[in-house]
């Protein structure tokens, strides 16, 4: 009788781990519904961890996760600067890792490497079948252009075909449009100049600044031109420098283009980056750009712009970004003084922005220790939803944003002159969480699926103080004039395989760091435009740019397609 | 044939385990430091083999592919190695021979102060800038040196109205400087601590010796309190030039700027930058930059090492 009762308790025990096994697709409920899952699925989320959040686990977004997809999410925290380290340690102690890793940054290189090493799981497939894209096929795609369809996956392959991260899109329609000058109104006044719109106009401009004493003050203490160090928007030299050619935003990165044909190249090796080089030398030499420009940071910047009181407005034109300027740039007494220009017609009619190829970003993974993967990979899917999105970015629905009403609907989209019609959500004048000490949301972007058609459908905001709406309004203007001002064809990340990341090396880093170098030393005349170029461009070979090149070329024939 | 030890090492061998059976204790005492150190020093060592691997973290050390010299053939033939070394050992033995003799002559200033609360505050205040971060020393050397709004453009406007003063940290050259003597001026104090300890060691019958027999201070000082310094110095010496190439990153990284790139680019700062492009072999790169580093290092330790030998007829040296 016992020995009945034993193989009886022991078959119901087997056939229970049969179902575990047999029926785990079985855990999840019909697409577009919620919860995701049938009966609580417990899941490990690794995570960077950022030091503005306050409490990850009982964060307003892990627990609205937790509620919405009935998922029992477990967070595993990595160190927010080391954690790719971390990451290779856990990995060489062969230790588990947690089911997903989420906005965990890694270089193209490295991703492809874990991949191919079997530790995260390749997603194509899903993406293919569309049986767990419920939110991705429908909503999320419904923001995307047709341009943003195709790279939406496509950017994100490694050079064997596989696409070992989930894509989450996150550009405001600004930001790959705020490299540029701000050019101080009150000085223009004084002068009794015009904004300057070309590059002749702006150099009137920047000696009579440096002569005219327009701060009234009969002191010479005027800066013509001043920018910012390590940082695109603070680069004084590669943003003048698109009015000669197109020079993309990077600071010591190889400046990677493609023409209309997409044959790569680099600016560096044209002569209208010659042009250009001579014009910015000659303003140096005549005293119209602040060395301060290639040593100090953006709060170097800041102290020269963001005065208040008696103190004497110095600076005429600043290469920056408006928040970078001042520290609260809503509310800031000077902001009103600067207008944001758009780019500076060169001498051959040459006026680019100087941008970078918007992608999605690929930072999060599930990982092969991960029982449940088609789970993972539907919270993922969930995670494209507006809803989602807008509790990851600002926090709880109506109290840090809320869906737009009847009368904001019909005031349109404030970016309404791209052709953007529809509105949606706002969270102008409520609480804020983004970049503060917070609990609610994760302070993050990689979580959250904003491109451009969604972060668009905000309505025109009308603020209360005139100067947060004078730096609204000038942002605005500034960013239109400078919109899609780029080449037809831009190069973002590219995939190596093994054999081409052997041969590049150090060359990528040598090259990037050295023309830097030498863009700033001809800038602050040591090194000669004319007598030192043969030099400059021969070094860049030995560096090894040809190898660079024909690499480049090969991995974006492979992303899209030779012309 | 039999074997049969030498009766020397026999003698030798039965009279250690004598003393080990004798005083176990003490022996014991011995055995876990000794294990620790074998454990976390000694076979950590082993690690460096990955200098002369391609490391992929999911094989590990011992299973990852030999790659030879790679490496080294990769760094030595980067456009940037000899810049990057001449600037390390250039940083390194500029402040070498800055601090050395600046600590000695410190200390012998401080320990003549007959006041001993005047001794010992002085000596407070000397080496509080030892704890100061190295974020926030160069803080505060960006801030205090800006031409317009720091001290340096300020004060330099209350002579010069309305002009602004040089950049300094917009030049290649004065980095070296300022970073030597900004240095210097955070660890002096602290460098003389040891010193100062040598010092306080004298004989005070000596120095009332040598004031009977009518040796003035500065007599009293080379004859008496230099000797006695002599020892711990050159300890000192010989351990400071066993680091000459590792200059520490944080600090020339933080002041670097692309123009004074030239003089400010040092190993450790390229080895950071390239490991950052995303190649997935830096951990072998840096292991294998770092093992380059410390065989300069340990070759100039020992010829210091035999020079100082010979220099004091023996007496003084490390090993």
């Amino acid at each position: 009788m016992r020995k009945m009762v034993g193989l009886f308790l022991s078959g119901l025990l087997m056939l229970t781990l049969l179902t575990g096994t047999v029926f785990a697709s079985d855990l999840l409920n019909e697409p577009g519904t919620l919860p995701l899952v049938k009966s609580p699925v417990k899941l490990v989320i690794g995570t960077p961890a950022i030091a503005t959040i306050t409490n990850y686990d009982q964060n307003h977004f892990t627990n609205y996760l937790r509620e919405k997809t009935g998922v029992d999410i477990e967070i595993f925290l990595f160190d927010g600067v080391e954690y790719r380290s971390q990451l290779q340690l856990m990995v060489s102690a062969n230790e588990k890792l947690p089911d997903m890793l989420w906005a965990f940054p890694l270089p193209p290189a490295e991703r492809e490497n874990y991949g191919k090493q079997g530790y995260f799981v390749d997603l194509l497939p899903y993406f293919e079948e569309h049986k767990l894209t419920h939110y991705f096929d429908g909503e999320a795609a419904s923001y995307l252009t047709e341009d943003e369809k195709s790279t939406t996956l496509s950017a994100g392959l490694s050079s064997n075909g596989a696409l070992y991260a989930f894509p989450f899109w996150a550009v405001s329609v600004a930001d790959p449009w705020s490299n540029g000058l701000l050019i101080n109104n009150k000085f223009c006044e004084a002068l009794g100049m015009d904004i300057p719109t070309t590059i002749d106009e702006y150099y009137d401009y920047l000696v009579a600044v440096k002569t005219k004493d327009p701060n009234g003050n009969g002191l010479n203490d005027e800066i013509p031109l001043v920018g910012f160090a390590k940082s695109g928007n603070g680069d004084i030299i590669t943003n003048l420098l698109n009015s000669f050619l197109y020079y993309p935003a990077t600071w010591e990165g190889v400046a990677l283009c493609a023409d209309d044909e997409g044959k790569i190249y680099v600016p560096y090796q044209q002569d209208a980056f010659r042009e250009g080089m001579r014009w910015i030398a000659k303003c140096h030499a005549e005293g119209l750009i602040s060395d301060l420009s290639f040593s100090q940071d953006r709060y170097g910047l800041q102290a020269m712009t963001d005065l208040t009181g008696d103190a004497p407005d110095v600076v005429g034109s600043a290469m920056s970004h408006r928040s970078y300027m001042f520290a609260s740039h809503a509310t800031a007494e000077r902001r009103p003084h600067y207008t944001t220009i758009g780019p500076l017609v060169g001498p051959e009619g040459v006026a680019y922005a100087s941008t970078w190829k918007t992608e999605p970003g690929y930072v999060n993974f599930i990982t092969t220790d991960c029982e449940h993967p088609d789970v993972a990979f539907a919270v993922l899917d969930f995670m494209t939803s507006a809803e989602s999105t807008l509790t990851a970015r600002y926090g709880r629905e109506n109290e840090y944003w809320r869906y737009a009403t009847e009368e904001e609907i019909a005031g349109g989209s404030a970016w309404s002159d791209l052709g953007y019609t529809d509105v949606l959500y706002t969270s102008a004048n409520m609480k804020l969480a983004w970049g503060q000490q917070t609990d609610e949301i994760w302070n993050t972007v990689h979580i959250t699926w904003q491109p451009k058609g969604f972060t668009a459908l905000t309505p025109k905001t009308v603020y209360e103080n005139p100067i947060s709406q004078y730096n609204y309004d000038d942002w605005n203007q500034g960013v239109m004039k400078r919109y899609g001002q780029a080449p037809k064809n831009l190069v973002g990340s590219l995939a190596y395989t093994e054999e081409e990341v052997a041969q590049l090396g150090t060359s990528e880093t040598d090259i990037g760091v050295y023309v830097r170098e030498c863009m700033t030393r001809f800038v602050i005349g040591e090194m000669d435009i004319e007598k030192d170029w043969e030099e400059f461009q021969n070094n860049l070979k030995v560096m090894g740019l040809e190898t660079v090149l024909s690499c480049a070329q090969a991995a974006y024939d492979r992303a899209y397609g030779s012309k | 044939m039999t074997n049969t030890p030498l009766p020397q090492l026999d003698d030798q061998r039965s009279k250690l385990m004598k003393q080990v059976r004798q005083r176990w204790q003490l022996y014991l005492f011995l055995l876990i430091p000794v294990i620790y150190i074998l454990v976390f020093a000694y076979y950590p060592m082993l690690g460096v083999q990955i200098a002369f691997k391609n490391f992929q973290p999911r094989k590990g050390i011992w299973g990852s592919e030999w790659a030879g010299l790679v490496h080294f053939k990769a760094f030595f033939s980067s456009f940037y190695f000899s810049r990057t070394v001449t600037n390390t050992i250039r940083l390194s033995v500029y402040y070498l021979l800055v601090n050395f003799p600046l600590s000695i002559i410190f200390a012998l200033m401080i320990n003549i102060i007959v006041n001993k609360k005047l001794k010992h505050t002085l000596q407070t205040i000397l080496y509080i800038p030892h704890f100061i971060s190295t974020v926030v020393l160069v803080g505060m050397l960006m801030q205090i040196l800006n031409p317009v709004t720091g001290l340096y453009g300020n004060i330099y406007r209350l002579f010069v109205p309305g002009e602004y003063p040089p950049d300094i940290l917009s030049k290649a050259q004065p980095f070296t400087h300022l970073y030597v003597w900004s240095g210097i001026w955070q660890n002096l104090g602290w460098n003389t601590i040891v010193y100062i300890a040598a010092l306080s060691g004298t004989d005070v019958e000596l120095h009332e010796a040598a004031q009977i027999d009518g040796a003035t201070r500065l007599q009293r000082i080379i004859h008496i309190d230099f000797p006695a310094l002599l020892p711990t110095a050159s300890i000192i010496l010989i351990l400071n030039s066993g680091s000459i190439m590792n200059v520490g990153f944080e600090k020339a990284y933080l002041m670097q700027n692309s123009i004074n790139v030239v003089n400010s680019e040092v190993i450790s700062t390229y080895v950071y930058k390239v490991g950052l492009s995303g190649a997935t072999n830096q951990f072998s790169y840096a292991a294998a930059v770092g093992l380059f580093n410390n065989v300069i290092n340990g070759i100039l330790l020992l010829i210091v090492n035999s020079l100082s030998k010979k220099l004091s007829d023996g007496t003084r040296g490390l090993f």
